[in-house]
């Protein structure tokens, strides 16, 4: 690798095109959910922090099915590329589960009158939480040990497993968080479901922005570790 | 004002005395700090792990001409001085 084929870093069209459509899209999903959106009779306002709680918490989930398709192919295949969607994907999933619960933390101060309970839902996003942060220090203490990275696909793996417990939890156990989407549809009104779709689909473009993002992250610090190997 | 039919509304009840602007306020203050604070992350790393790449791929092509001189001065390589006639 030579010096001078290496230029200073300046995002490429490629990659503002994504990055703007992102914040686009959240910023439409925001007037949707303040302006368009009714406010709910009993919760008033603080309700809208739904909007991106439950958004988060659906990218959290995708993220965490990347992770583990990536994880069984990286298993199955053996290419490094498919550890680094796993490492990728799992950040981030920590990053939008931490705003979900960021944002249901506050909604249930409102709401319930404390920031925390021990509710099925809660108590299982927060395992699942823990799991994927397991897998980050697994997989970001890996450098190069193959062993590591198996070890954190095997993680991610069985971390998504948790993700249908999160779901179900609460019609497996009496607790107090809403049940809004059920298998049998939403419960809330047409203008709050099309607010809570178009964050879905804000986050979600957000999600693939910084999942290109995070991955080229991964491969340039690959490339410094090897030219650091090189070194000696 | 419309309702949810979720079982949060009858938890609260009526009555409950909450600020609901104030709380909507701060989830979304949290929730942005978080996701401003992630992604200004994301840039601070790739711009020091830029910086690191560009000053080790100095490094390597400064080692790589110090490997080559003292062969290019050995004449090992390239055209090197032209070898002696042989004597008649």
């Amino acid at each position: 690798m030579r010096a001078a084929a290496l230029t200073t870093f300046r995002p490429s069209i490629g990659e503002r095109v994504p990055a703007w459509l992102a914040w686009a899209a959240i910023t439409a999903s925001m007037y949707l959910g303040f302006i368009y959106a009714p406010p709910e009779q009993t919760m008033g306002d603080a309700q809208r922090i739904m909007y991106f709680h439950v958004a988060a918490a659906w990218n959290g989930f995708l993220a965490f099915g990347v992770v583990c398709v990536a994880a069984v192919l990286y298993l199955w295949r053996g290419e490094r590329g498919w550890s680094r969607v796993v490492y990728a994907s799992a950040e981030i999933g920590v990053f939008f589960t931490s705003i979900c619960i960021i944002g249901g933390s506050v909604w249930a101060r409102a709401v319930w009158n404390v920031w925390w309970t021990w509710d099925p839902r809660l108590t299982t996003t927060l395992l699942l939480w823990f799991i994927f942060v397991g897998l980050l220090v697994v997989r970001g203490s890996a450098e190069g040990d193959v062993a590591r990275e198996r070890l954190a696909a095997v993680i991610g793996i069985v971390g998504f497993f948790v993700v249908p417990i999160v779901y179900m939890s609460d019609q497996w156990w009496v607790g107090l968080h809403p049940q809004l989407i059920t298998m049998s549809g939403f419960a809330m009104p047409g203008r709050m479901v099309v607010a809570l779709m178009s964050s879905f689909a804000a986050f979600t473009v957000f999600y693939l922005w910084l999942l290109g993002r995070r991955l080229r992250l991964v491969a340039l610090a690959e490339d410094v570790a090897a030219l650091r190997e090189r070194l000696g | 004002m419309v309702g949810w039919s979720g079982r949060a509304g009858l938890i609260v009840g009526g009555n409950v005395p909450v600020s609901p602007l104030w709380w909507m306020f701060l989830g979304y203050s949290l929730m942005w700090a978080a996701i401003v604070l992630y992604v200004a992350n994301l840039g601070r790393r790739q711009a020091a792990l830029h910086r690191e790449l560009e000053a080790l791929a100095a490094a390597v092509d400064a080692t790589a001409a110090e490997d080559a001189a003292p062969a290019a001065g050995s004449g090992a390589e390239g055209r090197g001085p032209a070898p002696a006639r042989p004597a008649r």
